[in-house]
């Protein structure tokens, strides 16, 4: 799986990332790991659900060269037949959006009564 | 063989070999030379001693056991036939032949069987403050039993299971 690369501007603020599902009224559950580059988990970042969508990943400078992974699971709300999903994830900085990208790894499909894993895994540089 | 019918068929062994000792202590009295080892030093004699309360006992533990066998009523089928425990079934003179090990040696058995039981009770209690300890950290809700309460708790407990070691090879591998 290829990794994104998403380039930030030193003085353009904070960055998060926000994760939704387009086509309601299916769920998310999701965590957003941290890694000191490709390699080295520091740790959750934070979870992102319907409720909360979208996770703080700090000032530019802390998050230069640092890679983050985000994990998680679409969660089907109603019984019913195979329904269209579609993952969008977001890196926001300075509430402007800078990178979006629907994860390539079950971004967007079908989905039945079981919950659907996806992933999504970017690095972030400080122009 | 299940922890539980192990320790069913300790606590039946130690049963019968606590009958076992009263039945020899009976005949012991009944007929004092036999246990009166002083006036048996003569080697030979001793010996023969020795054997003969060792035959007493193992009748003895043979109908016993045969008793159990037999559902209270030891019978010349249930003296060749088995003793069920649980899952088990033992013929009626192995069981018999065990129960003359004597009560010290199954009690301490028993409390062995015992101790290893509290271990894994012990472990399990731990390993369930762990995860609950866990679950707290992550704010995921857990029924009384410790399984998540629900289908977005277990997702998330799922999801924070293990750190992955690489951004893209966990990517891959995470299942």
């Amino acid at each position: 799986m290829s990794i994104a690369e998403v380039t930030v501007s030193r003085t353009g603020g904070p960055v998060s990332v926000r994760v939704v599902e387009r086509r309601r009224p299916q769920g998310v559950v999701t965590v957003v790991w941290r890694f000191e580059g490709v390699s080295g988990c520091e740790g959750i970042v934070g979870e992102i659900s319907r409720e909360i969508p979208e996770v703080p990943l700090g000032a530019p400078g802390t998050v230069d060269g640092k890679g983050f992974l985000v994990d998680g699971f679409v969660v089907p709300l109603v019984d019913r037949p195979p329904a269209p999903y579609q993952v969008v994830v977001t890196v926001v900085q300075g509430g402007r959006e800078v990178h979006q990208a629907v994860p390539p790894e079950h971004g967007t499909g079908t989905i039945g009564p079981d919950e659907i894993r996806f992933r999504y895994p970017f690095l972030v540089r400080v122009a | 063989m299940a922890v539980t019918d192990l320790g069913t068929l300790l606590a039946v062994l130690l049963v019968l070999a606590m009958a076992t000792e009263r039945w020899v202590a009976i005949v012991g009295t009944v007929f004092p030379r036999l246990v009166d080892e002083a006036r048996n030093e003569a080697r030979g004699a001793d010996r023969a001693r020795r054997l003969a309360v060792q035959g007493v006992a193992f009748a003895g533990a043979w109908i016993a056991a045969a008793c159990v066998a037999g559902r209270g009523v030891p019978t010349l089928a249930a003296l060749g036939g088995l003793v069920h425990v649980g899952a088990l079934a033992l013929p009626t003179p192995l069981v018999a032949l065990l129960a003359c090990g004597g009560s010290a040696f199954w009690s301490q058995v028993m409390q062995g069987a015992a101790a290893v039981k509290d271990i894994a009770r012990t472990r399990r209690c731990a390993e369930r403050l762990a995860l609950r300890a866990r679950a707290e950290r992550m704010g995921v809700t857990l029924a009384e039993d410790g399984a998540p309460a629900d289908r977005r708790s277990r997702l998330r407990l799922q999801l924070g299971a293990h750190a992955p070691d690489r951004l893209d090879a966990s990517a891959r591998r995470a299942g």
